[in-house]
Order: structure tokens, then sequence, then C-alpha cells
């Protein structure tokens, strides 16, 4: 009965504004060695696969159904739908103190497969766009859908060789850390709601894979990222617990040449169920000409798996937006505390301290955040 | 011993930025794609996505609308700005204004540096924004001091006030403080100075 509830209520909050779903890259390595060995996307994130679900409820304090909607609703075989749902609510310091509750994420995925073919659809709620003091968006204008693409696989039954997709999805790039916060995220050319339609051929194999993504600056919405260009990376697995990668984009907007380069790699030590990841960027700019700024973007992050239902991540972050200049700089520690109730329900507590102008004379106030985060998996 | 000092070195280095001076442009595209776009345009704040209060910092004409229509940028007193105040001590939220004052960025500190950068960009007459062409390519410019502010037509090329085609006078020029007695207008044709 409580499940019932807790579904009802869950399909109740997708009204609310919207934010990208994402894989934890924490349980490369460490769970699996590919995003595909547990989701239905080559690039992670959404719909589960089999062995996703699996590994959902192997990481749970309750077991119970991983299945969507707790396997309540029996699906066909050609078609996969799930959901999630997310708020975060806490204090915030940048420099001034508040008190934020935020519907971060209202999401439903669907995706039927036939013959290698794959449709998948991600329909849910945005934040509407500003109509002005006291007008109210029509509600059409408060959901979208922030992916639809066709996907081609070359063995339709697995989750390994060839992939390719047409249609509007985020370019793979780098460790797509789900916390979009994560500088390599925010300033690392994957922003929330950096989606936009392309073409993405990508291969993948137990020992190594490789993404290359053409992309458009979206013609048909607003959006938050303008940019129309080619995204590669590349991670090799040298052993079952240890991977580097390479990454490289190149984009063109407004004026605004830039050119992102670097390098990822992911460690798992067995003996203490850790999982060690960085990535670090090179990014150089042209603003209208020859001149601009390079930047210096990365984040690490140490993941311990304290019990199946309890993960601890720290992460370090460091972005330079010119490093030509100082006081430029910013750092970030953070810590976050999932806890993963059953394999739907998880808890995480978010915190970050970010400093400016690290050791240097000039810098800027100090920012801070302490979030408690609720993440619904239908 | 060596090794300890070279990671000191070495995150040193990361920590701090070679140069000291600040010799970035100071126009409008430098400061929009740099420092604008990245740190306020982010998706449920001034971005096309969202535009929150009706303000867009993600391009650089975006960025030149709001701040001419909205009125963010006053060079007559540069520390007076709209964009000024909201990164330095804030204002009341319009969408919550019993919130007291709420300081941009909201998420995320800005460098101090890039505060001052969008100051002196502001004290140079905020090149890039200081008018919003039509399609006859004019729009309105302001000159003056505070108090006695004195509005244009001008021709507008890439947000710059080029050659003044009217100015629109005071009516009474001694009153103190000096306050217009007409402004520009300039939505159609080739601008006109109305009654205030």
């Amino acid at each position: 009965m409580h499940r019932t509830v807790v579904v009802v209520l869950a399909l109740a909050l997708v009204g609310t504004a919207s934010r990208r779903a994402a894989a934890y890259p924490q349980y490369q390595l460490s769970r699996d060695q590919t995003c595909t060995g547990c989701h239905v996307s080559p690039a992670g994130g959404g719909l589960l696969t089999e062995n996703g679900y699996s590994i959902a409820e192997t990481q749970a304090q309750l077991s119970d159904s991983s299945a969507f909607m707790y396997g309540l609703l029996k699906l066909p075989g050609w078609l996969a739908l799930g959901g999630d749902l997310r708020s975060s609510t806490g204090y915030f310091r940048a420099p001034d103190s508040g008190f934020a509750f935020i519907p971060m994420q209202g999401d439903v995925y669907a995706s039927a497969s036939a013959r290698g073919f794959t449709l998948h659809v991600t329909v849910g709620a945005r934040p509407a766009q500003w109509v002005g003091v006291g007008n109210t968006p029509a509600i059409i204008d408060r959901f979208w859908s922030r992916e639809h693409y066709v996907m081609w696989q070359q063995d339709e039954n697995g989750h390994d060789g060839l992939f390719v997709r047409v249609g509007r999805f985020m370019p793979v790039f780098g460790l797509r850390f789900a916390e979009h916060p994560d500088y390599t995220r925010r300033f690392g050319g994957t922003p929330l709601y950096g989606e936009t339609y392309g073409a993405a051929v990508e291969y993948i194999k137990d020992a190594w894979e490789a993404h290359l993504t053409g992309f458009i600056a979206d013609p048909l919405i607003d959006t938050v990222v303008h940019d129309s260009g080619g995204a590669g990376y590349a991670e090799v697995r040298l052993n079952p617990r240890l991977q580097v990668g390479g990454e490289l984009m190149v984009t063109s907007s407004d004026g605004l040449a830039r050119v992102r380069g670097g390098a990822t790699g992911k460690l798992y030590l067995p003996s203490s169920d850790i999982l060690i990841q960085a990535e670090l960027q090179v990014v150089h700019q042209q603003v209208n000409g020859p001149r601009g700024p390079d930047q210096i973007v990365t984040y690490t992050m140490v993941s311990k798996f304290f019990t199946p239902a309890l993960l601890l991540d720290i992460g370090i972050g460091h972005f330079d937006e010119n490093v030509a200049i100082s006081g430029l700089d910013r750092d970030a520690i953070d810590a976050n505390l999932h806890f993963f109730l059953d394999s739907h329900l998880e808890v995480v507590w978010q915190n970050r301290v970010e400093v400016l102008g690290l050791g240097q004379s000039s810098g800027g106030p100090t920012g801070a955040w302490s979030l408690l985060h609720l993440h619904y998996r239908l | 011993m060596k090794r300890l000092v070279l990671i000191a070195a070495l995150l040193g280095s990361a920590a701090g930025a070679c140069g000291v001076t600040d010799d970035r442009p100071r126009t409008l595209e430098y400061i929009t794609q740099t420092v604008l776009a990245p740190t306020c345009a982010a998706a449920q704040c001034y971005s096309a996505f969202k535009m929150e209060v009706g303000d867009q910092f993600d391009t650089v004409e975006a960025t030149r609308r709001s701040m001419v229509v909205n009125g963010l940028v006053s060079t007559l007193e540069p520390t007076a700005s709209v964009l000024y105040g909201s990164i330095t001590v804030g204002y009341p939220s319009i969408l919550n204004p019993g919130s007291g004052n709420v300081r941009m960025p909201f998420d995320a500190p800005m460098p101090d540096a890039d505060v001052a950068l969008i100051l002196r960009w502001i004290e140079d007459g905020a090149p890039g924004a200081q008018c919003l062409p039509n399609a006859q390519g004019n729009g309105c410019f302001v000159t003056g001091t505070r108090g006695a502010a004195v509005y244009h037509v001008v021709q507008c090329v890439d947000g710059n006030a080029v050659k003044v085609i009217q100015d629109c006078p005071l009516a009474d020029p001694t009153a103190t403080p000096k306050k217009p007695q007409s402004i520009c207008s300039i939505t159609t044709g080739n601008g006109q100075c109305t009654a205030q």
C-alpha cells in the first residue's frame, strides 16, 4: 500500500520544474565497467537496463522491486518507462545568506525499441520563461522535451558495440557528473540544460569507448547554450580498476570561439571500496578576434561506499576564468552524503564551501550551501 | 622534501594566477562572453531559457537589449547603476519584495576583479550598451550628470551613440535639480523628444 501512495505522490510532483537527470559515474568501475552496463543510453543517465535495476536493488537499505513503479505496471519487452523527481531545500550563502526551496526535476522517460532502433523521449516540467510581473505563463510553457532522439545500435540485445544517435541530447563529454554545479559541468561545456540537436557516433566495449558528437545551436527554442560545434571523448580501461580518458570540444557562438581539451582518470580501490575520479580541462577562447582568456577547469571526486546504501563523495573543484589575471580563480570543496532508502528513494545531504582567489591578496566573498536533496526514481 | 616543495609550488601556481594587471578589454562583447554569460546566464537565471525578470545575458545582443531597455546601466552615476548595485549590495527581489536585498549571483560569489571590470566599463560610458537601435538605426542616449540628464536622439551603431541627431531640450535649465522636461522616444522612425 505504501508503495502505491509513494508512486501517486511522486507522479503528482511531476509538475515541478525540471533539471537534468544524470547517472552516477561513481558506479563505473566500482560496480560495472561502462555506463551502458546499467543504462539504456550510451551516455549514461536516465532509464536503467536489467543490470541497472539489479544494482539499484543491491545498493539500497530496504529491499524491494527496483522496476518501474515497483513493478506494479507490467511493460512489454520493447517498451521502457521511467522518471526522476528531485527537489532541494536548504541554506545558501553567496555571500548573502538565504533559504531556498528548489524544485529541481520532474521528468518522465519513454523508450521504444525494435530491430536495433530505439526512439527515446524525455518529457518534463521546465522553468517557464519570464512573462512579466503579474503575468502567468501558459501551461504549455511549463513543459518541454529535454531529450528526444532516435538511436541505432549494432547489438540490439547487448550493451556494447556501435551506437548512432540523432536528435536532441547532451553531447558526451568528460566524466558527466550528476551534480551540475560541479565545475567541469558548470564551466566545462555541459551545463544544466546543455542539450541540443546533434548526431553522435559512439563505440563502446568493456576495454574502451569513444563518443563523437556534432551539434548545432537549438533552432527551435530559446535555450541555455547557443554553441555549434563538435565534441569527442574517449576512455581506455587499462585494467578493470583503472581508466584514463581524453576529451576535445570545439564550439563557436555569437563571436566566441572556444576550444576545450582535457583528460580524465578513474581509479577504483576495491579493498577500501573507494573510487577516485578526476577531470582536467584547458580552455582557450577567442572573443571577437584573437584576444580571449585561457581557462583551467578541474574537478576531483573521491567516493567511499560505506554500506551498500551509504555513499560519501568528497569533491574538490578549481576554476580559473582567466589564467593571466590573479583573483579570478575559484575553488570549491563539496561533501555529499547519499543515502538510498530503497531502490527508488534517495536522500542526499549536499554541502559546499567556495573560495575566490585562494591564497591571493584579492579574490572575493566566500560562498557556501547546505542542502537536503530528495530524489525519487519512478 | 624536494617532492613536497615541488607539490607546494604546483599547488601555488594552480591557486594563484600568473598576472596581476587586469588589462581585459572593457567592451560589452568581452564582458558578456567572459563574465556575464558564464556567471549570470545559468539555466534558471538570465539565460534565454529563463530570462528571469526580463534580463538575458547569454548573448551580446540580448545583453545590450537588457541593459538599455531595462535601464541597468547609468553612465551618469556608475555606482548607482542597477547592474552594479545588483552585484555589490543587492536589491529587493521583484518576485518577493519582502525578502530583503538579494545580491547577485545568487548561487555563487562573483570575483571582486569582475565587479571592478564591470564598474570600469560603465565609467567608460558603457560602450556597446549606450543605445538600442531601431529599424532606422537610431536610438536614445543620455548625457549630463545625475539630476541633470540630457536626452538625445542619436545614430546608434553597435550599441554606441555615434552622432547626435537631435537634443531633447530642458524646459527649465536653471531648475535645481535639473530634471529633464522631455525624453527621447525612439521605438520607431527617426526618433523624437517627448514631453514628460
